[in-house]
């Protein structure tokens, strides 16, 4: 059992720092396995609660970490890993109320692929 | 403060029923599980089943799969019935109807099933789906968090509409030094109908809505958080937020208490010394507020003072994971953590 233990909790919003030269072949299973378990966080009410912020590099802009992110969550490991996101967490966070178990998977690809939507979450800083 | 694990079931998939008699799962392997509450002993299962919801003496399940929804006898676990649309079974119920938003033939729409007949009652075109039922004619949703709607049932039209984005926007806390806090436009984080009164939560507030025209009614004003969750007893309502935490007078629309984040504040379960206590998920249990707390890698179930959120006591858990609200039952408290751990705890009388 692998627990999640994040880098900062400030003013209780939960902070993953990543300092990344470039998206490595291990990289899409972080967003598999570490994002998707946050999703699933009982304790997230709002995407909002949740900031993987990136240090900018070279490697790492906001177009580069968008279609990295979006590119393993489409995956069939990320594709997966998706199922394991409780339906009534997608209908809170998508605000979408007609969804089923068969649709949350591509519902939430589609959510995230709004630029908007994953800046909500994804954080690129100097 | 809670005396004994008593059990745990492992493999449950996200949710779980309780009912006189029986405790009712669907394990990861897509099997509806009915084990008896008083000695975990299973008594049936049933193959390919996605979710389901105890009605009287049956089970409404959705299949695997296929558009289907079954009848099941709840005491065997017999098959009564088979049904040629699938109910999407995270829906609203009344005391005589349950109503799933879901999509037929590509189209959305609002299936209606009779409760008392077990039968399909009616299929109404749904454009958003139901958020928040407010009887058999009417419920309420809204448009990407912005315009609340009072709709009709039967034919998707609009009786009002109540717009949030004339509050205006609101300005994000700050976070980054080096970056100034964004304007952003206020969203509709929950709708509930309470007391004959639609109190919504929104980003920076909590407002009362009249239900037969959309009449705004009052409006709380919150500087530092946004509302989500609400807990309701009786004419008051707890606002549990991050490190925040509200108590609200539903009647009289007037903040009663607001506690903010003390960075001193420390409080001590069995050695671990808490701090940035995260108000998340709570419960009502014999006149004090409950819910679980992580922290350094473990998780923590709090009691705490519903006057002022103060905590009372504590105790360390066994699952290092976040989990759904605790749920009270008899003498025995259910918690169901994110890997699908179902923890049973036996209360101690001195609770």
């Amino acid at each position: 059992m692998i627990t999640r233990r994040y880098d900062a909790i400030i003013n209780g919003v939960k902070h993953e720092m990543k300092c990344w030269r470039e998206w490595q072949g291990w990289s899409d299973n972080v967003i598999c396995d570490q994002f998707v378990k946050d999703l699933s966080n009982q304790n997230l009410d709002k995407l909002e609660d949740l900031q993987w912020v990136f240090k900018k590099t070279s490697g790492i802009t906001e177009e580069v970490l968008k279609d990295k992110v979006i590119g393993a969550l489409e995956s069939t490991a990320g594709r997966e890993a998706l199922k394991q996101v409780p339906l009534q967490k997608v209908i809170e966070f998508t605000k979408l109320k007609n969804l089923s178990e068969a649709s949350k998977v591509q519902t939430l690809i589609n959510y995230f692929k709004n630029v908007d939507n994953f800046k909500t979450v994804f954080k690129v800083v100097e | 403060m809670i005396s004994k694990l008593l059990a745990t079931i492992k493999n449950v998939q996200h949710y779980y029923e309780l009912e006189n008699t029986y405790l009712l799962y669907v394990d990861k392997k897509d099997n509806l599980r009915c084990i008896l509450k008083e000695n975990f002993k299973e008594i049936w299962h049933f193959e390919n089943v996605y979710n389901f919801f105890i009605n009287k003496e049956y089970v409404v399940c959705g299949v695997v799969g296929n558009e289907k929804t079954i009848l099941l006898n709840l005491n065997d676990g017999t098959k009564i019935r088979e049904f040629d649309f699938d109910l999407n079974i995270r829906g609203k119920r009344t005391e005589s109807y349950y109503y799933g938003s879901t999509y037929r033939n590509n189209e959305p729409v609002i299936l209606k099933y009779d409760l008392n007949k077990n039968e399909l009652a009616g299929i109404f075109p749904s454009l958003y789906g139901i958020g928040t039922l407010l009887n058999d004619n009417y419920y309420l949703t809204d448009k990407e968090g912005k315009i609340l709607f009072k709709k009709n049932i039967e034919n998707d039209v609009s009786l009002w509409h109540f717009d949030i984005t004339q509050f205006g926007p609101y300005r994000e806390s700050k976070i980054f030094a080096n970056q100034e806090p964004k304007w952003r436009q206020r969203e509709i984080n929950r709708v509930y109908y309470h007391n004959n009164k639609i109190i919504v939560t929104l980003s920076r507030a909590i407002i009362a809505l009249n239900p037969d025209n959309g009449e705004l009614l009052w409006k709380i004003d919150f500087e530092n958080y946004d509302p989500v969750n609400l807990l309701f007893d009786g004419n008051i309502a707890y606002s549990g937020r991050l490190i925040y935490f509200a108590i609200i007078d539903i009647e009289k629309g007037i903040k009663l208490f607001e506690k903010d984040f003390d960075p001193a504040y420390r409080f001590e379960v069995e050695g671990f010394k808490l701090s940035q206590i995260r108000y998340i998920g709570l419960t009502l249990h014999e006149n004090h507020l409950w819910f679980t707390h992580e922290d350094k890698g473990h998780q923590f179930l709090l009691k705490a003072n519903p006057k002022n959120g103060d905590i009372i006591n504590g105790m360390l858990l066994e699952t290092k994971l976040s989990t759904y609200p605790p749920l009270f039952d008899e003498n025995r408290m259910y918690l169901l953590d994110q890997e699908g751990v179902l923890w049973i705890y036996e209360i101690d009388g001195n609770d």
